[in-house]
């Protein structure tokens, strides 16, 4: 019963890939999202399943046959379901739904200008993409998969053809993610070369001796901190992520990046043992630079969709903070706790930042515009869109009693009490960028939607189709809901997805656990606060309210579109004050990251003549060509 | 278990009727005398709020539905948040890490009443929306620093637990000079009430508030600025207190306590109150400026912990 279910989102996608192939434009498309919804409520169920069911059983392994164009060759690899890949396949299922429900009338904005069928094809390969990395027990198929993910990605990113900027971004991520598969590649070789087979099974207990483990170590923290976009690495994502059409940006930061957490979490701790302290500390370092710097630089951002993109990296750091810290304190059931909060911070960021992308892309809808210079006002006519971006900026920046809360608050609290000084300083300034996400998207708010426009006329804007509303109102009740429910993630996440990837005394962490589950009583006293204060502007409203004119000193000239601030100077004097934050970034760019990125784009320019879509397909092409090649050697 | 509740309720009362009393002895006492004026009645808060009460409910064109709910809602969430702050040192209900559920209570209370200002479209709310927010910003660093400080030295960050366990370093004293900062800055008094500034941005987010929503902002105001001197009395000064009371037994020992930490709130409150009114109003990077040249206070004393003082 079960095994054939590990294959049913699949052949639901190729179904719908098919569909796609065979129908025009529109249809294509209604086509192709309905089935990747369905696929995706049958992920959400599967995951649910797997998570929910009796720990005793053996993990779930099915087989997959992939017929290869060489020499007739049927390649049989398997497919594995456990505890590990079911969490990150519910956070995928739930993007993904949302993702899906909400293209459906965000995409036929294109219509007429791109093709809807290109759409489909590569949004449904996408999904199954990273589907097939998150259940694959082979390295073949990982490879092969992690890099169709890549490729689909690039595609849609680039979707908007006719925009340069659209298409450099793409460019910039495709090479700056091969460069990162390279490594990948690289230690999964050595890996196969190691232990003599592909399968995952048989890397486990393997072992390496120290100069292995390292290399392996530093292979493994680029190549996935790449994809992560952790910070000397993360120079694409403020890049390629605002381009895509919105509910694929939704995808991108809701869930591609967090592919790179779960390799991370499956080669480098549950497959290969290496050494946890030294790991944890790099990545607990990386993680809080990501914070430190993606937040820092999010709230300069006027781009509502790069304010968003620069925070995915904040947020990336905080779950790499979690897992790294988590390692550094490993036996102490602390660390545990700070796994645990990391994975759920995984699922609180998937449901937030994809929640915000979504209501960016219904502002786009409506009012063709992301520059938060000149947006305002949309509060009044857009009320849903404007609430679900309430609730998911407040879910994000750690607000009680809504899920980003949680996760942020465990995460800071078990490395700030562990007593390592390395670890609390990290945690210290952890805090600090929480508040730094809290400003950034009071930007947004404020200059999308409640302050005043500067474009000419509102009037016709009016609230986006049913299925935007529902896409986000869904994820927006999910942001409640992790929060007041936080335990039953929190238990399943400590009990059968952290205890596949280390061995813990389940005893000691659930005593913790019970003192943590003692924040209910607060978390009921705000439900109760929130109601009440519901009910007494319910009561208030009863009464007459009398409208008045805006208040702009008596006068007719101050006009309020011409006192407020823009996008620029909304942090301007905090920029300033704490300038050495800022110059100390100019320096990493000078020295660290422009070096590496204009080698890249020195290789883009040499190529600018030349159609950058034959290009890709040139690369595409030798890519899997390569695989294939490996392919063949292996087997 | 109904016991508990309700002397917790109880303590958080009697708090809720002080705050509007304790605004007025500040006005009448400090504002006054150091003005050399006669000075309002000590209830003259009350009556205020009461006359603001009264009135009928104004509300721009321009607003949202979030320009009614933001003001009720700020002022209950300070409310609940007085109820993580243990005043008798021991809280029935307090867990590890209160003291972070805390920090982002207070900054839920202040983010919502600036998000009630902004939903009104008013201009002026946006600049004061931006001042509050680059004062939360620094002051969170310096907030963020004091508190490692602290887990470092009691390795917990549960409220009750750090106010009874007294722990005396040059380091841990740093961190608490650093929190009475902290709690000037949050106070939103003189020189750091910029992002209310009446005569710059006529009140900032206040601008288009009257009547009994002003009243529920007000009050919430007055909420927070009593909970910023009071988590620096129970985390700074409640190990000193408990190290006094510890010899009387219980029941008797948690009254004490209690009206021990009020007073000593109330102290805190004025010499705060003072010390404001003798400062003019910052201009904003002189604001900021300020804060993060006293950042180097925490820091220092973060150092200090990590060599082992």
């Amino acid at each position: 019963m079960i095994t054939s279910d590990v294959l049913l989102p699949i052949y639901l996608l190729i179904i719908g890939f098919i569909l796609s192939l065979i129908l025009r434009d529109s249809k294509a498309l209604d086509s192709a999202l309905f089935i990747s919804s369905v696929a995706s409520v049958t992920m959400i169920l599967l995951a649910i399943q797997t998570l929910t069911s009796d720990p005793t059983i053996p993990k779930i392994t099915t087989e997959l046959q992939i017929l290869l164009g060489t020499s007739n060759l049927l390649k049989t690899f398997t497919l594995s379901l456990d505890g590990l890949s079911a969490f990150f396949i519910l956070t995928l299922g739930i993007v993904g739904l949302a993702s899906s429900i909400y293209g459906t009338a965000y995409i036929k904005r294109y219509l007429g200008v791109e093709s809807l069928r290109f759409y489909s094809l590569t949004y449904i390969l996408f999904l199954l993409s990273m589907y097939l990395v998150l259940v694959s027990n082979d390295i073949v198929l990982f490879i092969i998969s992690w890099e169709l993910m890549t490729i689909t990605a690039f595609f849609l990113i680039a979707f908007e053809r006719t925009s340069e900027v659209a298409r450099r971004a793409a460019l910039k991520y495709l090479l700056m993610s091969y460069s990162g598969s390279g490594l990948i590649i690289m230690s999964l070789l050595i890996l196969y070369l190691l232990s003599g087979s592909t399968s995952f099974t048989s890397l486990k207990g393997l072992n390496l001796d120290v100069t292995t483990q390292y290399l392996l170590m530093l292979l493994f923290t680029v190549g996935f901190g790449i994809k992560a976009a952790l910070v000397p690495m993360h120079n694409w994502l403020p890049d390629a992520h605002p381009e895509a059409p919105s509910n694929v940006s939704a995808l991108l930061s809701g869930f591609m990046i967090k592919t790179a957490v779960y390799g991370i979490l499956r080669f480098t701790i549950s497959l290969v043992c290496l050494n946890y302290y030294v790991l944890g500390l790099v990545l607990a370092s990386l993680g809080v630079l990501s914070v430190v710097y993606g937040t820092s630089m999010s709230i300069i951002q006027t781009d509502s969709k790069k304010l968003m993109a620069f925070s995915s990296i904040g947020q990336i750091g905080y779950i790499f903070l979690g897992i790294g810290g988590g390692l550094v304190l490993y036996p102490n059931p602390l660390g545990i706790i700070a796994m645990s909060a990391a994975l759920l911070h995984v699922l609180n960021h998937a449901v937030s930042k994809g929640l915000l992308f979504l209501t960016a892309g219904s502002i786009i809808y409506r009012v063709n515009s992301r520059d938060l210079n000149i947006l305002g006002g949309l509060a009044r006519y857009m009320p849903m869109t404007f609430t679900s971006s309430l609730i998911a900026s407040l879910s994000i920046s750690g607000i009680p009693p809504l899920g980003g809360f949680i996760s942020k608050w465990l995460i800071i609290l078990s490395l700030l009490i562990s007593t390592n000084t390395l670890l609390v300083i990290y945690a210290s300034l952890a805090i600090f960028a929480s508040v730094l996400t809290t400003s950034a998207f009071i930007k947004y708010l404020s200059r999308a939607f409640l302050s005043n426009p500067n474009i000419s006329s509102l009037s016709h804007v009016k609230e986006v189709p049913t299925s935007m509303v529902l896409a986000q109102l869904l994820l927006a009740s999910l942001c409640v809901l992790l929060g007041v429910l936080f335990y039953i993630p929190l238990n399943i996440i400590t009990s059968r997805t952290i205890s596949n990837l280390v061995v813990f005394d389940l005893n000691s962490v659930s005593i913790l656990i019970m003192n943590i589950v003692n924040i209910l009583t607060y978390i009921a006293l705000l439900l109760i606060t929130i109601t009440s204060s519901l009910v007494i502007v319910i009561y208030t409203l009863r009464y007459k309210v009398r409208t008045v004119p805006l208040w702009t000193f008596g006068t007719k000239d101050l006009l309020p579109s011409k006192l407020g601030l823009d996008g620029n100077s909304y942090y301007t004097e905090f920029e300033r004050t704490y300038s050495f934050s800022y110059v100390l970034r100019h320096y990493v760019y000078e020295f660290l990251i422009n070096p590496v990125t204009s080698m890249f784009m020195r290789f883009v320019k040499a190529y600018d003549k030349v159609d950058t879509y034959l290009y890709v397909m040139l690369i595409v092409i030798t890519t899997f060509l390569t695989v294939l090649i490996a392919l063949v050697v292996v087997v | 278990m109904v016991v508990v509740y309700l002397g917790l309720i109880i303590t958080v009362l009697i708090i809720l009727v002080l705050i509007p009393i304790l605004d007025g002895i500040e006005r009448k006492f400090v504002k006054a005398r150091i003005q050399s004026r006669v000075g309002p009645p000590i209830l003259q808060t009350y009556y205020d709020l009461i006359k603001l009460f009264r009135k009928e409910l104004l509300v721009p064109s321009t607003a949202s539905k979030l320009f009614i709910i933001a003001p009720i809602l700020s002022f209950f969430t300070s409310v609940a948040t007085l109820f993580v702050v243990p005043y008798t040192l021991s809280n029935p209900l307090g867990f590890e890490g209160d003291l972070i559920l805390f920090i982002y209570l207070l900054i839920f209370s202040s983010i919502t009443a600036l998000l009630g200002g902004l939903s009104s479209s008013n201009p002026f709310t946006e600049v004061s929306s931006s001042r509050e927010l680059s004062l939360l910003m620094a002051s969170e660093l310096f907030l963020g620093l004091s508190i490692a400080v602290i887990a470092l030295k009691q390795s917990s960050l549960s409220l009750s637990k750090i106010s009874s366990t007294p722990v005396i370093t040059p380091s841990v004293i740093l961190a608490y000079i650093a929190l009475l900062y902290y709690a000037f800055i949050k106070s939103a008094r003189t020189p750091y009430d910029i992002a209310e500034a009446e005569p710059e941005i006529a009140s900032g987010y206040l601008i288009e508030y009257s009547g009994p929503l002003l009243a529920f902002m007000i009050l919430g105001n007055l909420v927070r600025r009593y909970l910023t001197t009071s988590f620096f009395v129970v985390v700074a000064l409640g190990p000193t207190v408990s190290l006094a009371t510890s010899v009387i037994p219980t029941p008797i020992k948690e009254l004490t306590n209690y009206v021990l930490i009020l007073g000593l709130s109330t102290l805190t409150y004025l010499a705060l109150g003072t010390a404001s009114v003798i400062h003019g109003r910052y201009r904003v990077i002189h604001a900021l400026d300020s804060i993060r040249k006293y950042t180097s206070v925490p820091i220092i004393a973060l150092v200090l912990a990590v060599v082992g003082l």
